[in-house]
Formats: C-alpha cells, sequence, structure tokens
C-alpha cells in the first residue's frame, strides 16, 4: 500500500518531532533525507528584559492552502516524493521548535535544496504572524525587515 | 456590492477590527480597494502599503478584479517560520 505522502499541519501546542523521521523515511526510491527545525531564539531587550515567548497565529486556511502549493512544487521540481511541512501556533516558548520540515528525494543534492526552499518560501509566502513576548509583559508583532537578523538567520 | 475585509496579525491592532463587512462599487480592482480602505481606517494608513492582498485564500495581483462576497484579506508582511 502506499503511505501517505505529505503531512502538513498547523499544531496548537508540541510538535510530534518524533514521528517525522518515520513519516518521510521507508519509500525505497528515497534515498535522500533532510530536515530542518526552527526554534525561538532567546533574546535580550534593553529596555524590556529577556523574551520570554513567541506569540504564532496564522491565516489558517490561506497558510495551508499555501503550504500545500509548496509541498507541491518540491515535488515536481525536485522530486520530493514525501515530505512533512508543520508549524505551531499559539505560544512558542524559548528554546521551543515552532517550524519542523523533513523531505524525501531521490538523492541527497535535492533533498537539501528542496528543504531551504521550502523553509524559505515558508516565511516569504505564508501568512503565519508572529509577536515577540518580553518578561515585563510588552509584546511587539515581528516585523521581519526590522528584524532582518532574526527573520533571516533563525526560525 | 459587498465584500468581507480580514485585518489579520498586525494589521488588526491597527483596525481593532478583525472583519469587517464593506460596501464597494461594481468592479472595485485590489488596488482601488486600498484607498477606500484608508478612508474607513486611517490607521492603517502608513502600513496598508507594505500589505499584500489575498482574495479567497489565494494572493492576488493589483488588477484583480473583486466579485460581490469575496473575502479579502490584507497580508502583513509575514513572519512565520
Amino acid at each position: 500500500m502506499m503511505a501517505k505522502a505529505h503531512w502538513i499541519e498547523l499544531i496548537d501546542g508540541a510538535l510530534p518531532l518524533e514521528k517525522l523521521p518515520h513519516f518521510v523515511c521507508g519509500d525505497a526510491a528515497l534515498g535522500g533525507i533532510a530536515s530542518f527545525y526552527g526554534a525561538t531564539r532567546g533574546e535580550n531587550d534593553a529596555e524590556h528584559g529577556e523574551l520570554t515567548r513567541l506569540d504564532y497565529e496564522a491565516y489558517s486556511e490561506m497558510a495551508l492552502n499555501q503550504m500545500r502549493g509548496l509541498v507541491g512544487t518540491a515535488e515536481a521540481k525536485w522530486g520530493a516524493g514525501r515530505v512533512a511541512m508543520l508549524h505551531r501556533l499559539g505560544p512558542v516558548g524559548v528554546g521551543e521548535i515552532s517550524v519542523a520540515i523533513a523531505v524525501a528525494t531521490p538523492h541527497r543534492a535535492e533533498a537539501f535544496e528542496a528543504c531551504r526552499w521550502l523553509i524559505d518560501s515558508l516565511k516569504r509566502d505564508v501568512p503565519i504572524w508572529k509577536k515577540d513576548v518580553f518578561a515585563d509583559g510588552f509584546t511587539r508583532w515581528v516585523n521581519p525587515g526590522r528584524h532582518s537578523e532574526r527573520s533571516e538567520e533563525s526560525c | 456590492m459587498r465584500l468581507r475585509i480580514l485585518f489579520l496579525g498586525p494589521a488588526r491592532d491597527l483596525t481593532a477590527q478583525s472583519a469587517v463587512s464593506m460596501e464597494v462599487p461594481q468592479g472595485t480592482i485590489a488596488a482601488s480597494l486600498r484607498p477606500l480602505v484608508i478612508a474607513k481606517f486611517p490607521a492603517i494608513k502608513a502600513a496598508l502599503s507594505t500589505m499584500r492582498l489575498a482574495v479567497n485564500q489565494s494572493f492576488v495581483s493589483e488588477d484583480h478584479v473583486l466579485h460581490p462576497n469575496d473575502e479579502v484579506a490584507l497580508i502583513p508582511p509575514v513572519s512565520g517560520g
């Protein structure tokens, strides 16, 4: 029986990371598997103290449509036969994982390339937003232009 | 014709509303909806040029023609990941 090829989900609460390898492995034609996990990085703001968490929200229906479109492109362009793309919603504490992507392709080069492209595209075209929440209660939306270091180097 | 306009994420904080129903002329395109939104929600003016428009859950170009009962979402720069 053919296994389900795509797992695309927005999840309130911890991502079931232990299930990802099992999901993308096991297809005899897919020899390269790459994954990416993005976690909340700690930050210390001069005025507001330690970052305690990020609060994520999405335009869920569209976000899932966009994610399906991205996975379809990865399938067509890199032969990504199995893909898991999970994103967390709600509060995500410092050090916790907010996004997880795993991709299985015939060879390793395509797996790395597809995985990189999927996370970059998610950060550009999937309607999800996050808010910094600091120790003193101050909150602010993460503006990808203003916080270029956060949006480009981490997830 | 009547549209449903969604203010998402940072946009919602600017308008203090998450969704409104708005009456616009027949044949309104995405680009011409922008000044109509500003007229009703002046606080969004500065940020609106950074927002993309999505109609019925897909991004559209500025010349996209809107239809009655479309769900139009203002999409501020996204910050997922």
